[in-house]
């Protein structure tokens, strides 16, 4: 594929992939229309960038939205998720199957944010609401007119949340934003951070209970 | 509007832990069986369990951009994936000369 091809074309296979073979066939799944992702990757690690324009395209709502979770910001967001991308790209000759594609990429991803939340506290006074509010799309306000009252409300909340997050440890708040915020599994979060699920219910407790502090005004 | 703080449940301290998990829909079979039959039962731990319910989604900020942003995103990507294809040929060429 060249870079010189309509966008259109890139965004997910409407054909099958030739580059695809030996396949396992299943009963509820076409491989060659709908491949898993390990064989996009095998196909990938060949060299097929399509294969790999595929798998971005089938992670990359979740990807932003665990990014975001940790960024609360549409545009650090959006190249957290793309650097994870980027880096899994170049890495993807490492990858060697023994966890899952997506597991192994979300690792990627939740230490890019890590290390992006190191860095921002570092940095100067974080302007976490303000950057929130107004990096948000009006089109994405609920579409119920919200009274001057809730509009108040809802600020505070925000402002709680976001400081309330900030406080939390880095694997605490890890934890939280992958399940309460993102829905994966205790298994799938122990995974990604290769931790034990016993630590993970741990962290998950922790956070809950520090969180629940944090907001009990709202109660 | 919330400006005072209001007292929080106070659930059983031994089961504090598998509350979460129950409200997050991670116990299964007898163990979610017994925790909630215990619930049923006890004041402290529902009350606990539907403050979780009440509280945690606050916490959640909703993110949802339009279809033209999440093809920008590919857009964006694929150059930036170019830029790199580019780069470990560029460097490839430099080892080899």
């Amino acid at each position: 594929m060249t870079p010189l091809e309509p966008a259109e074309s890139h965004l997910s296979f409407r054909r099958p992939l030739p580059s695809i073979s030996g396949a396992v066939k299943s009963q509820d799944r076409s491989p060659l229309v709908n491949p898993r992702d390990e064989e996009l990757v095998a196909s990938a690690q060949k060299g097929e960038r399509r294969a790999f324009e595929e798998l971005v395209e089938r992670h990359k709502q979740k990807a932003y939205h665990i990014a975001f979770g940790f960024a609360r910001d549409r545009e650090d967001a959006k190249d957290l998720s793309q650097d994870a991308f980027l880096k899994a790209f170049a890495n993807l000759k490492n990858f060697d199957g023994r966890s899952s594609f997506y597991t192994w990429f979300y690792r990627i991803l939740v230490n890019l944010c890590l290390d992006y939340k190191r860095r921002q506290k570092r940095a100067p006074a974080d302007e976490f609401d303000e950057t929130v509010e107004h990096q948000m799309d009006p089109s994405h306000e609920p579409k119920t007119a919200r009274t001057p009252d809730q509009h108040v409300l809802a600020g505070q909340i925000s402002r709680k949340v976001g400081s309330a997050l900030e406080a939390l440890p880095a694997k605490q708040r890890t934890v939280f934003i992958l399940r309460n915020h993102q829905g994966l599994s205790i298994k799938e979060i122990a995974e990604t951070m290769e931790t034990a699920e016993g630590t993970v219910k741990v962290h998950l407790h922790r956070a809950v209970t520090a969180l629940r502090q944090s907001l009990a005004e709202f109660a | 509007m919330a400006n005072q703080t209001n007292a929080l449940a106070t659930a059983c301290k031994n089961f504090e832990e598998d509350l979460v998990l129950l409200h997050y829909g991670d116990l299964h079979g007898a163990e979610q069986d017994a925790l909630q039959s215990h619930v049923n039962g006890c004041n402290g731990c529902a009350a606990y369990l539907s403050e979780l319910g009440k509280l945690l989604p606050l916490t959640v900020k909703a993110d949802e951009p339009d279809p033209t942003f999440w093809y920008d995103y590919s857009r964006e990507l694929r150059h930036k994936l170019d830029d790199l294809d580019l780069l470990e040929i560029m460097t490839s060429q430099g080892n080899a000369a």
